[in-house]
């Protein structure tokens, strides 16, 4: 048998045992359902960017923004959520714990069936073709529900036996159009594999190469080899340009500012507890309002924001700004992280976590294992020893502040590392001491002494001694240090003389392109809050109104990606990139509505793109067939 | 042996040389998309003492690396040429791929395989982990480079250029101690065929090359001849023999799961050549001596699998199309040439023995995972199996009657 038959030419025996196939992959489904309601670190993402997909279906909008985590990020643009891949599309009526097993199950039928027709199309017997599709369904019913963040793994593999199929029977017609299931198949995988294309190429490549070689075909007959590739890859490219153009226009605007590192599983290889009922009731109680980082990962990461339908700092998956991730690790301290990666910022008893910057990020609430500094964060609840707290310090999702100085990039994060923004948001360096207390001080106790002493933690450096930043400098401030009851010593302090040995360290001179945008660098009164409308949307929209005191801007706790735009009183305006990662809308004095949306034109003008290539393909596909049918073809 | 003539060969270069390069290209796909290795910043564990050899000198290298100094040192000219330590190694295993494609087929055209099939071997070389995909994700080795010399140290020994042959070996075991298969096959055949002087002597030089690199770079701590009888011990663990036995097998993806189903053929065709039997025996025993990297020794069984395919392909009377298909097939299953590698990924893929064989016992999922590959390999071979039309050894009765 050849391949010109071997699809069409199914019989009920092939229908018996492809239905026999389907059986045995659904078998699993079930033990799968319950592992989807625990699932683990990596198969949360997927799910995660699901529960997105269906939220923004469900509010009749394409899911263009993802607001729960890294301070939002694209989605739609991101290829891996698989937003539109058709197959997922079918079964968003399924519940999600359903969902994921069953179109595994599909996924590996799909395997195993087009390893069959594949044998089957190069002669081989019917035994032989079933026991190739079950080596195949075999190990692909193994992939492990913990790995299911990988659609290149998980579904575009499924496509590669049937790309081989129609490939051999696109090479035996001897016309410049590829075979029309081939198109389809490989539009199909390019979208299943977040339009990674190796395996789709190499599939593709292989079987005409296949074809080429072992293959009888006519020696005068060969151009079509060579066309038929060329004119798929095209068709392929333009049916999935809806995908492929956000998804281009994504990287291509944040010019490789992402990564795509990801927290690592813990722990590995098993299924993890969602988060106790009680507290993740008391977490959705907080969806529409701040953001929430969780320093106590057993408990809950920015992987269960998502489905809680709250938004966070943290995450894991897919792609975010890189500039984000340093941020991120700016507040975290002095600590130098050469990877930007993110993961959880730590806020343990008077831990040094920078508060002036995780006010920046919005964060207002925080789920901890231990109890933070109480001079920072107030108990709202405790479920299982985890509380739930929220900041002192205020963390509006956006507020008016006096507009940016343009700063070299270096100089941006020196500035941002040795200084501290103060209550007005202007930077005051950082006049580091170092502070001695008692064997066996209470954490309360010490956090009520820097809460009175001004003292912001800046390192652990030994048991007892500590690095502060010293807030407030003034000789009034810096006697009642040394006098203080609870400080055993202190080193930058003249003790005697009650004076500081020493002033902030002179910044160093940068010589560098003023890239960037840094708030707070000149001087400015205290920040305008504004009145937020609507935010946390699946279109990336978010409405503010301010009213301004003079001209300056928005300062938006929201990543900066340049295709989400920003209108003043419904006129497109140009937003700048501040302090690294954060959207500034700029505004003259007076009362404004501030609208950010996700530009759309990048997927228009995709889709456009697909259902063009879609009506020429079908007109060149109807003129190809009635050529060759009025040659005598069939 | 039906090995062509020399004029036969070099007429054909170009033409291989094309294959080589086809193969090369598949390797760098497999360098694309598998990832790199991030122990050791790159470098890997073993890699970092290739390292410190080639940038550094001998003296700085580890006690095991330093025992294989040449390919390292070789490294240094493209390091010289500007290259930093990565990619002065990646640069030098594009090289090794394609002397060791380019020898694979030239060994496949002296015993007569039509150019389709030397096409079908190269790509699946170029597909499978232990001539390809390892050196993708971990570049800095020299096993490829190694591998490469011995093929063509095993091509000249059996188209009788012993010199050549000679030089080979010497350079092989100044690269590494397996080196010493070619200059033992050469010896071997010289032997047999009766031609003590002047073919044996060809390999002299690479006795005398292999002993002074022993001696002069051996130290405490290379494995000693005790630590390999100890490693035999390794026998009585099960999971020893499985991985063994799958290794075995998949080594060289469908090429070698063909031919293990074919053992009584296989066995004639080394009684026939019993140079290439002594070669086998030797990998296998070192194999079995050495530790936990089962495939990392049995790839040097390459030259002696692809003198049997080339054999096998034109003798035996096989649907060619479904074969080779079958043979991608197995070698696409058992290898995933262009997964993205890590480090897990590395130890539960390629070297699982590391988790089976250690203090605390694998998870469930890691055994379950090996389970069905096991599954998933019987499989495949009761599908080969069942694709012969013909015994061979029924159509060699026929064909000879």
């Amino acid at each position: 048998m050849t391949s010109t038959s071997a699809i069409r030419t199914i019989t009920a025996r092939d229908v018996v045992l492809l239905t026999v196939l389907l059986l045995v992959v659904l078998i699993p489904v079930r033990y799968e359902t319950e592992r989807a309601a625990a699932p683990g670190a990596f198969a949360r993402i997927a799910m995660n960017w699901e529960i997105v997909n269906r939220a923004a279906w469900t509010e009749g909008t394409l899911p263009l923004w993802n607001p729960y985590q890294f301070g939002g990020r694209p989605h739609l643009a991101n290829a891996e959520t698989l937003s539109l891949y058709p197959p997922h599309m079918l079964l968003r009526f399924l519940p999600l714990t359903l969902f994921f097993p069953l179109s595994l199950a599909l996924h590996t039928w799909l395997a195993g069936a087009g390893t069959y027709f594949a044998a089957r199309a190069l002669g081989a017997r019917r035994s032989v073709s079933a026991l190739a599709s079950g080596a195949v369904i075999g190990g692909r019913l193994f992939v492990p529900f913990e790995v299911r963040d990988s659609p290149l793994d998980v579904y575009g593999l499924a496509w590669l036996p049937l790309i081989a199929v129609f490939s051999l029977r696109s090479a035996e017609l001897t016309r410049w159009l590829p075979h029309p299931g081939l198109v389809v198949v490989v539009a199909l995988s390019v979208l299943a594999s977040a339009l990674k294309p190796t395996y789709v190429l190499a599939t593709v490549a292989g079987s005409y190469l296949f074809a080429a070689i072992w293959q009888p075909n006519r020696a005068e007959h060969r151009r079509h080899l060579l066309v038929q590739p060329i004119v798929l890859a095209a068709l392929a490219v333009g049916l999935t340009a809806a995908q492929i153009v956000p998804t281009a226009r994504f990287r291509m605007t944040t010019g490789g500012d992402l990564s795509a590192d990801v927290p690592s599983p813990t722990p590995v290889g098993t299924g993890r507890t969602p988060p106790h009922p009680a507290l993740a009731a008391a977490l959705r109680s907080l969806a529409g309002g701040g953001r929430v980082l969780s320093t106590c990962d057993r408990a809950i990461d920015g992987g269960d924001f998502v489905a809680l339908g709250i938004p966070g700092v943290g995450g894991s998956g897919g792609v975010f700004r890189a500039d984000y991730a340093r941020f991120s690790h700016l507040v975290r301290g002095p600590t130098e992280r050469p990877r930007p990666t993110f993961e959880g910022i730590p806020e343990a008893a008077s831990g040094p976590i920078r508060m002036d910057l995780l006010a920046l990020l919005g964060v207002e609430y925080l789920v901890a294992c231990d109890p933070p500094n109480g001079q920072r964060w107030s108990l709202i609840s405790a479920h299982n020893g985890i509380g739930i707290y929220r900041s002192l310090v205020p963390a509006p999702r956006a507020f008016w502040t006096c507009a940016p100085q343009p700063v070299g990039r270096n100089e941006l994060e020196y500035r941002l590392r040795h200084s501290s923004y103060d209550a007005n948001l202007a930077l005051q360096p950082h006049l580091i001491i170092n502070v001695r207390w008692p064997f066996g001080i209470a954490d309360a106790d010490r956090a009520r002494a820097e809460s009175e002493l001004r003292l912001a933690p800046h390192r652990d450096i030994a048991d007892r001694t500590w690095e502060y930043n010293l807030v407030d400098r003034s000789p009034a401030n810096v006697a009642a240090i040394v006098d203080h009851p609870l400080v055993e010593d202190t080193q930058g302090i003249d003790r005697p003389n009650r004076m500081l040995r020493h002033s902030p360290a002179a910044m160093p001179a940068f010589v560098e392109p003023k890239s960037e945008q840094l708030l707070g660098a000149g001087g400015c009164g205290p920040p305008v809050p504004v009145t937020v409308h609507d935010q946390d949307r699946f279109d990336g929209g978010m409405i503010v109104e301010v009213t301004a005191p003079q001209d300056g801007i928005v300062f938006f706790s929201e990543t900066y990606y340049r295709d989400r735009r920003g209108w003043v009183d419904g006129r497109r305006i140009g937003r700048l990139k501040v302090n690294l990662a954060f959207t500034g809308v700029p505004v003259s004095a007076g009362q404004h509505r501030i609208e950010l949306r996700v530009d759309m034109r990048s997927f228009w003008l995709g889709a456009g793109v697909s259902v063009l290539t879609l009506v020429i393909w079908l007109i060149a596909e109807r003129r190809s067939r009635t050529a060759l049918q009025s040659a005598g073809w069939r | 042996m039906n090995a062509r003539s020399d004029s036969t060969v070099g007429s054909r270069l170009f033409a291989h040389a094309g294959l080589a390069a086809a193969g090369v290209l598949i390797f760098q796909m497999a360098v694309m998309t598998s990832g790199r290795i991030v122990a050791g910043d790159g470098l890997g564990w073993d890699g970092r003492g290739y390292a410190r050899l080639m940038a550094e000198g001998l003296d700085h290298a580890s006690e095991i690396t330093r025992t294989r100094p040449l390919l390292p040192v070789l490294t240094r000219v493209p390091h010289a040429l500007g290259l930093d330590v990565i990619p002065s190694f990646q640069v030098m295993n594009v090289l090794y791929a394609f002397t060791l494609y380019l020898f694979s087929v030239l060994i496949l055209d002296a015993y007569g395989a039509r150019m389709r099939v030397k096409a079908l071997v190269v790509a699946n070389l170029a597909l499978c982990v232990a001539t390809s995909k390892m050196f993708a994700y971990y570049p800095v080795q020299i096993d490829l480079g190694v591998l490469a010399l011995v093929t063509a140290g095993v091509y000249f020994v059996m188209t009788d250029r012993h010199a050549l042959a000679g030089v080979a070996g010497m350079l092989a075991m100044a690269s590494r101690e397996f080196g010493i298969v070619v200059v033992l096959c050469g010896l071997h055949r010289s032997f047999r065929r009766g031609r003590l002087w002047p073919d044996s002597a060809w390999y002299l030089p690479g006795v005398a090359v292999g002993l002074w690199v022993r001696w002069y770079t051996y130290s405490e701590g290379v494995l000693s001849a005790n630590d390999a009888l100890g490693n035999i011990a390794l026998w009585r663990h099960p999971a020893f023999l499985g991985a063994f036995a799958y290794f075995t097998v998949t080594v060289f993806g469908g090429i070698s799961a063909l031919l293990v189903l074919q053992p009584r053929w296989c066995g004639r065709r080394l009684r026939e050549q019993p140079e290439l039997a002594s070669y086998l025996l030797l990998i296998v025993a070192l194999t079995a001596l050495g530790n936990l990297d089962v495939w990392r020794y049995l790839v040097f069984a390459l030259p002696v699998t692809l003198i049997l395919f080339a054999q096998y392909s034109e003798r035996v009377p096989l649907p060619e199309t479904l074969i080779a298909a079958a043979v991608t097939f197995v070698t696409v299953i058992t290898q995933r040439p262009f997964q993205r590698m890590d480090q897990d990924l590395y130890f539960q893929d390629w070297f699982p023995l590391y988790g089976i064989i250690s203090d605390t016992p694998p998870p469930w999922q890691f055994l379950a995972l090996w389970g069905v590959r096991l599954t998933t390999l019987s499989l495949l071979l009761i599908a080969l199996l069942l694709i012969r039309p013909l015994r061979p050894r029924l159509h060699e009765q026929a064909s000879s009657s």
